[in-house]
């Protein structure tokens, strides 16, 4: 094989490394688009049973947000095997517990369910925070866009911004807001 | 010579049988990846001889769906690389009258990317004649004519 078709067959089969910022993103929304990376859907040579999806980075997994009241009502089962070993715990005390399970499930459901679902959950890196060891961000060459834009909230404005706003008319000084 | 009298009299007249022996042989060494008695024992591994060539034909049907499937799915995915919807790029093919089915789209997805991205581009330039792809830039290298 010459150099040529080597150096082609490598940029083929290369893994790419994307980075995902999970801040304020719907877990269950995103499982699917991290799972079509890692199962390497978004590649013309995929198939079924090949090993050809890609790494995903998933970072500030502490700050993912869920919808409606999923934080008091959703429940994670668990069985340890054993007489009266059921529990069943709320995502907002799993969530305490492990900031990057959460994640991790959604991925791991969201996946296909076959042989390959561990190897390809292998290649999914879930950080709590930004801060990414440097052997894995070094890797790192693309990004996956968020999926919902990440709204800003008005006591981290600065206070002059605030004051300076342009607006219609002032608060009388006693009228008290609600 | 009426040789349907003589057989029907004379079974085994002129035809001989392997021995016992090497007819399970044949049977068994197709059931040598089965596990446990159904890999040695003759009367077990027949009836999962017979399912797994039960299985074989189911698949040889299921195999086109399979494939078409992937193929679909690889195709969707070099589509998006051009920013493309594998439907839009089909239904113009279509319209164009170029007779390419999913199987040679997507190996020329695969080996041949250059041609691929041509007939994207082709794909671009129609749906631009049609008014329906107006928001983007026209595609370069597109000599149409007027004949789209």
């Amino acid at each position: 094989m010459s150099l040529t078709r080597r150096t082609q067959q490598w940029a083929t089969f290369g893994r790419t490394w994307y980075l995902y910022d999970m801040k304020w993103q719907n877990p269950f929304h995103s499982a699917r688009k991290i799972a079509y990376v890692l199962s390497g859907r978004n590649k013309p040579i995929f198939e079924d049973r090949t090993d050809c999806g890609d790494h995903v980075v998933a970072i500030n997994s502490r700050h993912i947000s869920l919808p409606g009241n999923e934080w008091e009502k959703r429940v994670y089962y668990h069985h340890t095997g054993y007489p009266g070993g059921a529990t069943w715990t709320l995502a907002h005390e799993l969530h305490a517990k492990d900031p990057t399970i959460i994640v991790e499930k959604a991925v791991y459901s969201a996946l296909d369910k076959d042989l390959t679902r561990h190897g390809r959950m292998r290649k999914l890196h879930i950080f709590p925070d930004d801060k990414v060891p440097e052997k894995i961000m070094q890797n790192v060459t693309h990004q996956l866009r968020q999926m919902r834009p990440v709204p800003v909230r008005l006591d981290h404005i600065p206070k002059d911004v605030v004051d300076n706003f342009p607006k219609i008319f002032d608060w009388p000084k006693d009228f008290v807001l609600k | 010579m009426f040789l349907t009298n003589v057989l029907l009299k004379f079974p085994k007249f002129g035809r001989t049988r392997p021995h016992r022996y090497w007819r399970r042989r044949r049977i068994l060494s197709m059931a040598g990846h089965f596990y446990g008695r159904r890999r040695k024992c003759f009367k077990i591994a027949i009836k999962g001889v017979h399912r797994s060539f039960m299985h074989t034909r189911n698949a040889r049907k299921n195999r086109r769906f399979l494939m078409r499937r992937i193929f679909n799915t690889r195709l969707q995915a070099a589509c998006q690389e051009f920013g493309v919807e594998f439907d839009t790029m089909r239904r113009t093919l279509l319209s164009l009258d170029i007779g390419l089915d999913r199987k040679i789209l997507q190996t020329f997805a695969i080996w041949e990317p250059r041609t691929f991205r041509g007939l994207i581009m082709l794909t671009k330039a129609k749906t631009e004649v049609q008014g329906l792809n107006c928001l983007d830039p026209p595609p370069k290298g597109v000599i149409t004519r007027g004949m789209l």
